[in-house]
């Protein structure tokens, strides 16, 4: 009697401290990490698209070809450590949340108009434009924006 | 083995009713949400204890509900945010939360016996909750302060101070020293869309889907049929103010 009650406390205990284990730490710090950067990287956004789409991140070069096989990024892509610019961001953004909304975009699949595209559907700020460089707080507020509108943050 | 036995259970015990005790409880857990302690971020869980100076961040599509002292704060996804004062005593309840990064929603309880501070600082600017209900969104884009119900003063690091209630909502633009007017959210999204008599159904459609990709150096898209007005037109304005 005294062994199953000792088995059933150290289980009981168990359930109890399992939750905490199960939390994604490293998706927290990547994100205040990010908030920090003065200067936001291609690398950064490809992970947190990856992260959005409920995926874990497994490296940069493999996150980057889940993205290619989703279409979210079309051709070769950039270095993960290229400065990442608003045309770039918003390519991408355009393309993971289909504003096909947007007539320009819907026809001329480029940076310009998935730009205004973005800035249509408040997700980029007008005061911008395609060839600045987003900074890292900057990248992880369009994210959050990003993530409301595809669904998440209810 | 009684002992082990004993032990076992005061640490249960001890971790499933520990809330009773301290102001800062955290109510509830959605997805990944953490404090930090140590300079490492460690996972929040429900029913969790916090102290003032605790700094929280929440992850994608996961929220946390802290109540501290009958106020109900909800941190929203990706928001960083920390508690720097949370005091109460026999004559005031004084709550001071720094919102780094992200969105809040705070429920301000009023307490009848003691005088009630519940301020949300941001990088732009500090908001008091005076009513009962806020949201409040704070990046380098913007800070943005709305309320449901209940009425908020933001006062800017200048001093100049913007009261907030009903359906105005505060939006100050990062790197402007002024707020956009109380309004300012619903220009460009009017209340109602006027149009001239000529205008037939099919263009309005049309306006409604692509609305200012068609319409060039103007600061309207209603200033396009404006030039074609050749009629006046009767329209009945009825304001309700808040």
């Amino acid at each position: 009697m005294a062994k199953i009650l000792n088995g059933l406390l150290i289980i009981m205990a168990l359930f109890i401290l399992t939750p905490l284990y199960s939390q994604d730490m490293g998706e927290i710090a990547f994100i205040n990490e990010l908030a920090d950067k003065k200067t936001s990287e291609y690398g950064d956004a490809v992970k947190f698209l990856i992260l959005l789409s409920d995926k874990k991140s497994n490296g940069f070069k493999a996150d980057l070809h889940v993205l290619q096989k989703k279409a979210i990024v079309k051709g070769p892509g950039y270095a993960q450590n290229t400065p990442l610019r608003y045309g770039t961001l918003a390519l991408m953004i355009a393309n993971y949340l289909k504003l096909d909304d947007s007539l320009l975009f819907k026809i001329f699949r480029i940076r310009r108009y998935a730009f205004t595209a973005c800035v249509a559907n408040d997700i980029m700020d007008y005061s911008r434009n395609e060839w600045d460089i987003a900074s890292g707080g900057e990248l992880v507020e369009i994210m959050a924006k990003v993530s409301e509108m595809s669904g998440g943050n209810k | 083995m009684k002992k082990l036995s004993l032990l076992i259970s005061m640490f249960i015990i001890v971790l499933s009713s520990s809330y009773g005790f301290s102001a800062i409880l955290v109510v509830s857990v959605k997805g990944d949400a953490a404090y930090m302690e140590g300079g490492q971020w460690k996972p929040l869980s429900k029913g969790q204890t916090l102290t003032e100076g605790v700094k929280i961040s929440t992850g994608i599509n996961s929220t946390a509900v802290l109540n501290l002292d009958g106020h109900i704060l909800t941190v929203k996804p990706i928001t960083t945010m920390k508690i720097y004062k949370n005091r109460i005593n026999n004559k005031t309840s004084e709550n001071n939360i720094g919102l780094k990064f992200g969105g809040l929603n705070a429920k301000v309880s009023k307490l009848t016996k003691l005088k009630t501070k519940f301020n949300i600082t941001t990088p732009v600017a500090t908001s008091s909750v005076r009513g009962s209900e806020e949201n409040v969104h704070s990046g380098p884009r913007r800070m943005l302060v709305s309320g449901p119900s209940g009425s908020f003063r933001i006062t800017s690091p200048n001093g100049v101070s913007s009261d907030v209630s009903g359906r105005s909502s505060y939006n100050q633009e990062g790197g402007h020293s002024r707020p956009n007017p109380l309004f300012f959210h619903l220009h460009e999204n009017s209340i109602v869309k006027l149009y001239s008599d000529n205008i037939t159904e099919e263009e309005k459609g049309i306006h409604v889907f692509y609305g200012d990709e068609l319409i060039e150096n103007t600061d309207s898209p209603i200033r396009v049929f404006d030039y074609n007005l050749t009629k006046s037109t009767k329209t009945v304005l009825q304001i309700i103010w808040p």
